[in-house]
């Protein structure tokens, strides 16, 4: 897309986003871009909603949330999309209401399944950059699939306790998921302690990943993997590499 | 001897009891066999989180030694030096 196919901003556009727009090298052109982005999100829970949060209040012009299920009880202390008056009903109904009431200038699209080989392919084909915040390696592992398959950047976030990391996949370039974790860890359990400000923090971060992607600001934690334990407040910066035998991204050569 | 620390991320401290420990190695002692010392000193749950039933590293698990990723399948390879600070860190998918 060209500058001249941005989109363009609206005075109300303008006035909500000022604050953002003096950033230096963002300005109008970079919120234009962000309008024109599409992003998806998956699940919308204590990382994945947080991401979404931030992204509707920059103005990322559309979001795919891809969630399943309805809204229970344990998961009020940290999933920011969904409320009380929800409980019951459908999680990515709460989230869809939540964003429009934050920003009804961004398009939310509301997909009730979980990532999986069956839709990740379609999913991700249509989208510019995928954030993985799903509690289960195998959901990783088909967005990770058709990420490289389409060569679309991935975030990747997660979170256990007090502990988070964070980085930032491109295809090709960087390693992949299974290039970290080839195969699905068999002690890993869907449900895992947390406090929401956790999952927030690390959420926070993912969503300044996907901003700074799509508008080409800064540098992304590609080929490196943040690890925070905000038990000891210490964050370390652990530089990571592709493996070449990787089954997913092992035969892409870099461009 | 030699003395390396090892530290544990929450999910292994969680079985450990502990965010890290010194151990007193051989010299040139490898990555593989001072992680396999160090299970001695742990619960039955430390060995099956962190060695497949071949005692080999989980490929799962991420391995530095200082700032460099060790590949799993060459951690029998990997000589320690004095100093030298091993990071264990189990995959999280929390979301």
């Amino acid at each position: 897309m060209t500058d001249c196919d941005l989109p363009l901003l609206n005075d109300d556009e303008r006035a909500r986003y000022e604050w953002q727009l003096w950033t230096p090298e963002f300005g109008e052109e970079g919120q234009r871009k962000l309008k024109a982005a599409t992003v998806l999100v998956s699940r919308v829970g204590g990382v994945g909603g947080t991401v979404a949060y931030y992204l509707a209040a920059a103005g990322v012009g559309n979001i795919v949330l891809a969630h399943a299920g309805n809204v229970k009880p344990s998961d009020l202390n940290r999933q920011l999309l969904m409320t009380t008056d929800w409980l019951g009903k459908p999680r990515v109904e709460s989230a869809v209401r939540r964003l429009n009431e934050l920003n009804p200038h961004v398009n939310i699209v509301p997909v009730a399944e979980n990532m999986s080989d069956q839709n990740a392919d379609k999913l991700i084909r249509e989208v510019d950059v995928v954030v993985d915040a799903a509690p289960l390696f195998c959901e990783r592992f088909a967005m990770n699939q058709a990420a490289v398959d389409h060569r679309k950047p991935l975030i990747e976030a997660a979170m256990f306790d007090f502990e988070a990391q964070l980085t930032t996949i491109i295809p090709g370039k960087t390693p992949c998921v299974k290039c970290l974790w080839p195969e699905n860890p068999p002690e890993w359990k869907r449900e895992f302690p947390v406090f929401g400000p956790v999952s927030g923090t690390v959420a926070a971060m993912a969503a300044v990943e996907v901003i700074k992607l799509l508008t080409g600001i800064g540098d992304l934690m590609t080929n490196r993997m943040l690890r925070i334990d905000l038990r000891t407040m210490k964050f370390r910066e652990l530089p990571i590499a592709k493996n070449p035998a990787c089954s997913v991204c092992g035969s892409i050569l870099e461009n | 001897m030699i003395e390396v620390t090892l530290r544990f991320d929450a999910q292994f401290r969680r079985v450990t009891n502990s965010d890290e420990r010194l151990l007193e190695l051989p010299e040139n002692c490898s990555l593989l066999e001072a992680l396999r010392h160090s299970a001695e000193n742990y619960a039955e749950a430390f060995s099956k989180r962190l060695f497949t039933s071949a005692q080999a590293v989980q490929p799962t698990i991420l391995v530095f030694v200082n700032e460099n990723m060790v590949n799993s399948q060459e951690a029998d390879q990997y000589r320690l030096k004095p100093g030298d600070e091993v990071s264990l860190y189990t995959p999280i998918a929390g979301g």
